[in-house]
């Protein structure tokens, strides 16, 4: 397709629907609608600590996951059941 | 011999142009760049791959490729051109990503608004060129370095041109660490590279977890468009964020999002066959894309700078370039330019609150461009 390069290209711009816009103004209330939702979302961030200091007096206190130590079974099974047949031999009064 | 004939003319090479050799060049290259440069590898391997099979000729009559009603590549693809696959890849990106640095330092979010201008300015630059409304808006959103959100638009408003816009944005995410440093450099003084920034403060876990429900109704409100890109990116974020959810949020971020990233790779690279993509108008996206890439990485760090004339703790103006979200690789090109000033300046974690800003801020402009468009 051949391209017109021509500044009255921005400023009368043609939707599918028909409608007639400006690509300046789209530029400008694009950025506009970005800056608005990221302030927004930034002023949020801000005010979530003090938010939640004051949700603290209804909401369960919030515990830090702790590490459980390891359990005794954690241990290699392998090493585990050779203790096992070695101390059942014994019982047994096989060879030690 | 009539018979070897005929069957001659059926094979690839009977019907071989000079555009499917560079083309089958193009993905070549491509797959070299993902195996010996290690960039992007895991877009730029299957899209390089799917490059060779889509520009092997085939008879007419035979239903193969990516636009032929009917063949296997058509129903791969038709993700794709519907918009299925790219909130899929959000809802994986959500699932690995972590808003703590966000939380800690919010002021950084706007960084990645900033960078969103190479959109609106390559928006314009689309318009004086002579593309329409609707393409001139699927061009400027690859300003926001951002693949499945540039795949998303276009699909809505120039499906015509998603082959082009789509390669064209999976390439500058790819040469992200040859495009930014030598912006970054331009842009900042030395001084300013070395300015060290506070440890980000720990964040609870209930922030973590209210933070994506507050923030995805902040951006749905505004700009309905994003809703299928944010609510998947902060529903993946919630899953892995609740901790209850832990089985979901490894699917989402392991299997599921490596599945759609195979298949959309593979079918984006497979619908550039040489005679619906050699046209000069995707040289022209090529060369739009570039410059919405670095109007993009030039408005974070110029925004970063001018944050730093009114606040006491500055900011190192790199993290600005990292608003363009491609994530995490733009982060980590910050990281790798600061410590070229001082070895012991790791700016990884800063970078990465803009860079995930961006993320939503790019979804948020395509969200506002669909709807003024459509």
């Amino acid at each position: 397709m051949d391209r017109t390069f021509d500044l009255q290209n921005i400023t009368e711009v043609t939707a599918q629907n028909g409608d007639k816009l400006n690509g300046l103004a789209i530029t400008m209330t694009g950025m506009v609608i970005v800056f608005l939702a990221l302030v927004l979302i930034t002023l949020y961030i801000v005010i979530l600590p003090r938010l939640l200091k004051a949700l603290a007096l209804v909401l369960p206190p919030e515990h830090p996951a702790v590490k459980k130590p390891p359990r005794e079974t954690d241990r290699d099974p392998l090493i585990a059941s050779a203790a096992a047949a070695a101390w059942h031999q014994h019982r047994q009064g096989g060879p030690s | 011999m009539q018979l070897f004939v005929e069957f001659y003319h059926t094979t690839g090479f009977g019907q071989f142009a000079l555009g499917n050799l560079m083309m089958i060049v193009i993905g070549l290259f491509f797959i070299a760049l993902a195996i010996i440069k290690d960039y992007e590898p895991l877009l730029l391997l299957p899209i390089g791959f799917g490059m060779i099979v889509g520009n092997i000729p085939y008879i007419d009559t035979m239903s193969l490729g990516v636009y032929d009603e009917g063949s296997v590549l058509s129903y791969i693809y038709w993700g794709v051109k519907q918009g299925v696959f790219p909130p899929l890849i959000f809802l994986g990106i959500g699932a690995m990503t972590d808003f703590s640095t966000m939380l800690s330092n919010p002021k950084l979010v706007l960084l990645g608004a900033a960078a969103q201008m190479g959109i609106f300015l390559t928006l314009l630059g689309a318009l004086y060129i002579g593309f329409s409304g609707e393409e001139a808006a699927a061009i400027g959103i690859i300003g926001g370095a951002d693949g499945p959100t540039a795949i998303f638009l276009s699909a809505a408003l120039a499906p015509h041109l998603l082959g082009s816009i789509a390669i064209a944005a999976y390439s500058y995410m790819a040469l992200v660490p040859v495009i930014q440093p030598p912006i970054m450099r331009l842009l900042t003084t030395r001084k300013e590279r070395a300015i060290r920034m506070p440890q980000p403060r720990a964040v609870s876990q209930r922030e973590k977890i209210i933070f994506p429900i507050v923030a995805f109704l902040i951006a749905a409100f505004i700009a309905p468009g994003s809703l299928p890109l944010l609510g998947m990116l902060f529903l993946g974020n919630l899953l892995k964020e609740s901790t209850v959810t832990e089985r979901l949020a490894n699917s989402a971020r392991n299997a599921l999002i490596d599945v759609v990233t195979i298949l959309l790779g593979f079918s984006v690279g497979a619908s550039t066959q040489a005679g619906t993509f050699l046209t000069p108008d995707s040289l022209l996206i090529f060369g739009l894309g570039a410059a919405s890439f670095t109007v993009a990485t030039a408005s974070g760090l110029l925004s970063a700078k001018f944050m730093n004339l009114f606040l006491k703790q500055k900011i190192n103006p790199l993290v600005g370039a990292a608003g363009v979200s491609a994530v995490p690789d733009s982060a980590r090109v910050v990281h790798m330019v600061g410590l070229e000033e001082d070895p012991d300046n790791h700016l990884l974690m800063h970078a990465m609150a803009p860079n995930v800003a961006g993320v939503i801020g790019s979804a948020i402009a395509a969200g506002v461009l669909w709807s003024v468009f459509l």
